[in-house]
């Protein structure tokens, strides 16, 4: 390595570490398959999906507290959840977990965090997780452990060469300074590269995309809630699990005591590009109906 | 008096039952109504346009619409006549056709531009085989061969593809045909079994296969459509994997269809009487009518209560549900969510 040029090595190390982070990009982004959350959109199991437990928690707790369930107040500048019924029926097996942890008033924080309460909803929702790392859509342990060994690999391998080039240019009077740029880059890029880190595979993140897509009528259905019964709608936890807890901030007051709650910022909830609007495929123009596909079945009698 | 009347109304207007096709799917029961006369055909037109008048106008745009099909329309040698008035009255509604094309020819295609027709629907049932097997041996070239000349004449042409047992995996070959040959656009529903289609064996589809069909026809949709062409996913349903808004039956509420003896059914799909036009107002069967009434009230179906998209879906197909389960106000029976829950 002594008798290589710097420049050499300079752009010899640039392509390795260029087509290594290509190649591990390639590698963890690869998904040949369709599955679809359509199949079945219980807003629970996707927001476990999309964002672990803690968001399963919380779309929960948003369902709970449409259905009269959980009631929040505030003494001392903490925010404290509680059951208002054990009688009402949740129909949803995670709300029952959920509301049975409620015997008495905590802290949401606390609650929020409760090791007892996340290792039930685990439990409760292992077979949901395996059928997912099944259809290639979350990275099953030993994915997940592959995919860090080679991360990991590609890292000491580069910088192990980068440093002792680095300690062979000190030791001979070379320049050093390009290197030690390069090696800083990595670092940085590196670290970016590890903060990406997620439990869902490209499959599970085009599902998701996908569902976010064909599901974005729900946006509108927070904004247009304006009254009790639109606030109970019952497509809302959905919109909670696929956009996250900032979505409810689109309506208004309507939502601030969960909002307050979960200190839900603008991120997740409606873009610049605003709240749903606009017309769907499935509704007339003011020129009338095309396609047969609006509110009459077309499909005659020919 | 507002009278709970709708902000606009689809007419489906099947002026004839006479067809020079018998396809195997037809919901007509082969039962041939006499066509009314001329001028009855009038009066009812009459009672539609000042139906319309009556709506609120708090609706911009054109408050109705009026889609002509038969049997075959252009087997009625005074259809021309009809679309000739409707030309009149071009700022009150849209006209379209739904018509299988075999009568159509480049005179007509002219007639049809004068007259301002806002789109014609033809049909494809799949491969050419398939097609055929349907709606008779020839007729797959015959309806491209129409769809060609309609789209050089700029017509806003649209297909209709309906689904069953048979051609479920045929969409993709019914799809490309019709864009190859300049439609604007296909769009899917399932086959309702209703008259010659009730007796079509194995035709039923089981809730997972229509999700499966849903799945291929996002995926179908995805691959052909672009900005000419569009594979439409807007009906019961197809929101869960094509997105847009769910699609709620709007049968007897801003749609209405009128049968060639005048009786008027919630929609063709949906062959239950709500009264006759001839004998009756069209405004009192409306508004009167115990079943339209109801229809009108978008009540959620028992099996649907648990649902989270009850409030959009209202219950999926209502047609569907009278002809499987003999109860329009049932859930819809290939509704795979219900199904599993």
């Amino acid at each position: 390595m002594m008798q290589i040029p710097g420049p050499f090595f300079l752009g010899g190390i640039f392509l390795l570490s260029l087509s290594g982070i290509m190649i591990l990009f390639i590698r963890w982004n690869r998904c040949s398959s369709q599955e679809s959350l359509g199949e079945h959109p219980d807003p629970m199991h996707i927001a476990y999906l999309v964002g672990g437990v803690e968001h399963l928690i919380r779309t929960g707790v948003f369902s709970l507290w449409q259905k009269g369930i959980v009631a929040f107040e505030t003494k001392d500048k903490k925010k404290y959840i509680s059951c208002k019924s054990f009688i009402e029926k949740t129909n949803n097996q995670s709300e029952t977990i959920i509301r049975d942890h409620l015997i008495s008033e905590k802290p949401f924080k606390e609650f929020i965090k409760d090791t007892a309460l996340i290792k039930r909803l685990e439990a409760f929702h292992q077979t949901t997780k395996d059928s997912w790392m099944q259809k290639g859509l979350l990275f099953s342990g030993e994915q997940l452990w592959q995919r860090k060994l080679e991360f990991i690999l590609f890292y000491i391998i580069i910088m192990i060469l980068g440093c002792y080039k680095i300690y062979l240019g000190i030791h001979n009077d070379k320049p050093v300074l390009f290197l030690i740029g390069f090696i800083v880059l990595f670092n940085i890029i590196m670290f970016l590269f590890s903060r990406k880190n997620s439990n869902l595979t490209a499959c599970g993140k085009r599902s998701v995309n996908q569902a976010k897509r064909n599901l974005e009528w729900l946006k509108e259905r927070v904004t247009a809630a304006s009254t009790e019964h639109q606030r109970s709608d019952p497509a809302l936890p959905l919109a909670v699990a696929l956009f996250g807890a900032g979505i409810l901030l689109a309506g208004g007051s309507f939502f601030a005591p969960i909002t307050d709650l979960y200190g839900a910022k603008e991120r997740g909830g409606c873009s610049s590009g605003g709240c749903g609007g606009g017309c769907s495929s499935s509704g007339c123009g003011s020129s009338g109906c095309s396609g047969g596909g609006c509110g009459g079945c077309g499909g005659g009698g020919d | 008096m507002n009278e709970g009347l709708p902000v606009r109304l689809l007419l489906q207007w099947h002026i004839t039952d006479a067809c020079n096709l018998k396809c195997t799917h037809c919901y007509d029961a082969g039962q041939k109504r006499m066509d009314l006369p001329f001028s009855d055909l009038l009066d009812i037109y009459k009672q539609y346009n000042e139906f319309l008048l009556s709506l609120p106008v708090a609706y911009r745009g054109r408050r109705g619409h009026i889609n002509i099909t038969g049997g075959e329309p252009f087997v009625r040698k005074d259809f021309i006549e009809l679309l000739s008035l409707f030309f009149e009255n071009t700022s009150l509604h849209g006209t379209g056709i739904l018509t299988n094309g075999s009568l159509l020819d480049a005179s007509m295609s002219s007639y049809l531009k004068r007259f301002q027709v806002s789109f014609i629907q033809l049909s494809l049932e799949g491969s050419r085989e398939i097609h055929d097997a349907i709606r008779g041996p020839g007729d797959y070239e015959r309806t491209l061969q129409s769809i060609r000349m309609l789209a050089r004449d700029d017509h806003d042409v649209h297909v209709s593809f309906t689904v069953h047992g048979y051609n479920a995996d045929f969409l993709e070959d019914a799809a490309l045909a019709a864009r190859n040959a300049g439609a604007r656009s296909i769009w899917c529903d399932r086959l309702i079994p209703e008259g010659r289609a009730g007796g079509l064996k194995d035709s039923s589809m089981h809730a997972d296969a229509i999700m499966n069909f849903m799945k291929s026809l996002s995926f179908i949709s995805l691959k052909y459509s672009d900005k000419k062409f569009k594979v439409k996913m807007n009906r019961a349903l197809q929101f869960l994997f094509g997105g847009g808004k769910p699609y709620r039956c709007s049968a007897g509420d801003t749609l209405i269809t009128i049968m060639p003896d005048g009786t008027l059914y919630p929609c063709r799909r949906l062959p239950l009487s709500a009264g006759n036009v001839i004998e009756d107002s069209l405004r009192n069967v409306y508004t009167q009518s115990p079943l339209l009434k109801r229809l009108r009230e978008h009540e959620v179906p028992v099996a649907c209560k648990l649902c989270q998209f009850r409030m959009d879906c209202n219950g999926g197909l209502r047609c569907l549900s009278s002809a499987v389960l003999k109860d329009p106000f049932a859930k819809d029976p290939g509704c795979w969510l219900t199904f599993h829950s």
